[in-house]
């Protein structure tokens, strides 16, 4: 297996044990392979928060959705739940049986009173009522149905039949209650042809239709411009409050400020500065940000961290550069890009861009 | 078994069919099935956030409004075919588009971050949005939606060996990117 095999198959998860072995192995041969692992790892997992982060954020808005649809289909709890009619049907048969067996206990009776007992004066237990016979016994096997005795078993189906209405021939109807919902569902797909009048769409180059399948149009919202403008703000606007995001990015500025104040390592420091910097940006105090970029910048010269001074010098410039100062974000560009050209940096060409573009104005 | 556990080991077909029954527990089922992926799959598409709100919500109504007219078969490819014709719809009209990455930075996670993911997430933004498309999309389906390798194979199509090299090949220019920042911080 090649490296990039292993490597792919370790990021996936999917490595057996040989075959991490393996890559260990080779990893311990080459420190360049041993980075390469272990870089990779890291944008495993930024790819991974990245997307957390998204969607997380989205969440609020998803579950809006939810309800509105919730809302229009006009769902009431657990009215169709599964289980509960499987588990309903299950009953219904058990009180079938014990109804069944119940009338053939008095018929045998009967018959045996009439054959022989009959002449001789014999009432039999139960002959003209159930409440005497115990069912337990024969039915111990069934724990729901030697809950019951037998009087109860009769009147418990009477009640059912009452409540849930005989089936239209007057027979109990067997397929409707213990029909799985799959299998009922693959004869109502054949059948829903009718159903298909909606505005039809052509299906994408790139991916296989079944046959008869066709993307609809909405009726109501045929463009997300088509929307109501009301219930678009009502859900959209709630993916996110400035009021709360701004209580938030401060709320962030002053944990991170005590955490720069208290100290640390020179490139903790610089890295907090930026982060800082980014936030009041964000909260548009271009001042506040420079200052502390200008931080950022000193602190990663004295500890020289080239990526870490170019970072900060770029995003200094653009902070002057709105202010209108271009000479002085001109300046800091070029020190950027001095920096950015002696570690041949894959950042380079983003600020010669930004410079670029300052030049044009 | 419980109903959710029923639910669960169902299809998508399968699931689907109970909510045009009008089956409260399988329209959660099937919701909580594809939220995710199809606010991934507008986003990465869009490039935007409110346009992706927009047509998450339309693509998620017409759906589920028009269940009567899926017939079974193949529910992503039909659900997603709804997407993809709302999202060249809004891609159309969206005049401005945003950076997925302006989305990135406003999620208010900032104290669960620490220095180092800070600078790295930057980057990292940057990174991906300056991703060739062939490389930044097998990548976004695959971390953003979560989609399987067949299924991005399916949609971008492609053959499954070649999602599995651009998604491979995505990674290491990232990683190439990211290089100074994480030799400097580590």
């Amino acid at each position: 297996m090649k490296n990039d095999e292993l490597i792919e198959g370790l990021l996936d998860g999917r490595l057996n044990e040989k075959e991490r072995k393996e890559l260990e192995r080779r990893s311990a041969a080459s420190q360049e392979l041993a980075d390469e692992v272990k870089d990779l790892q890291r944008v495993e997992q930024l790819l991974l928060r990245r997307a957390d982060g998204i969607l997380g954020s989205s969440g609020a808005m998803r579950d809006k959705v939810r309800e509105r649809l919730r809302d229009e289909l006009g769902f009431t709890a657990q009215k169709n739940d599964v289980s509960a009619n499987v588990q309903q049907a299950n009953k219904k048969k058990r009180r079938r049986i014990i109804f069944f067996f119940i009338v053939f206990l008095g018929l045998s009776s009967t018959i045996a009173w009439l054959t022989l007992g009959g002449s001789s004066g014999v009432v039999p237990s139960g002959s003209d009522t159930a409440d005497n016979i115990d069912i337990t016994r024969q039915t111990e096997a069934d724990p729901v149905i030697s809950e019951h005795t037998a009087s109860e078993a009769i009147v418990v189906d009477a009640t059912s039949q009452s409540e849930d209405g005989p089936s239209s021939d007057g027979q109990f109807d067997e397929t409707a209650t213990t029909a799985p919902a799959g299998e009922a569902e693959e004869t109502d797909f054949a059948d829903s042809e009718e159903r298909s009048q909606q505005v039809l769409q052509s299906p994408p180059e790139s991916r296989p239709e079944q046959p008869g399948n066709e993307a609809p149009q909405s009726l109501a919202a045929d463009t997300p411009e088509g929307m109501q403008p009301q219930e678009r703000e009502e859900i959209v606007g709630s993916v996110e409050s400035s009021d709360a995001l701004q209580q938030q990015l401060r709320k962030a500025i002053a944990g991170l400020e005590r955490t720069f104040a208290a100290g640390g390592t020179a490139m903790d420091r610089a890295v907090a500065a930026q982060r800082i910097a980014a936030m009041y940006t964000r909260l548009q105090e271009a001042e506040q940000a420079a200052g502390y970029l200008q931080e950022a910048v000193d602190l990663a010269r004295e500890a020289g961290l080239d990526a870490i001074e170019a970072d900060a010098l770029g995003h200094l410039a653009l902070n002057r550069a709105e202010l209108g100062l271009e000479g002085k974000a001109t300046e800091l560009l070029e020190r950027c890009i001095a920096i950015l050209q002696s570690t041949d940096s894959n950042e380079l060409g983003r600020w010669q861009m930004e410079l670029e573009k300052l030049r044009q104005r | 078994m419980k109903m959710s556990d029923d639910l669960r080991s169902m299809s998508d077909d399968e699931v689907f069919a109970l909510v045009r029954q009008d089956n409260e527990r399988a329209f959660d089922e099937i919701y909580d099935r594809y939220e995710k992926r199809l606010f991934a799959y507008c986003l990465t598409v869009l490039k935007d956030r409110e346009a992706a709100a927009d047509v998450y919500q339309t693509t998620m109504l017409t759906a589920f409004n028009s269940r009567h007219s899926y017939k079974g078969g193949n529910f992503p490819a039909w659900f997603f075919t709804i997407a993809r014709n709302f999202c060249l719809k809004a891609k159309r009209n969206v005049l401005q588009v945003t950076s997925i990455d302006d989305y990135a930075e406003s999620i208010p996670n900032e104290r669960d971050r620490t220095n180092a993911d800070f600078l790295l997430d930057e980057a990292f933004s940057r990174a991906i949005a300056e991703l060739p498309e062939e490389f930044r999309l097998p990548i976004e389906y695959k971390y953003m939606g979560g989609f399987a390798y067949d299924e991005i194979a399916e949609m971008l199509g492609i053959s499954l060996s070649l999602v599995k090299v651009r998604i491979f090949r995505g990674k290491k220019i990232l990683r190439k990117v990211l290089q100074p920042y994480m030799q400097e911080l580590s």
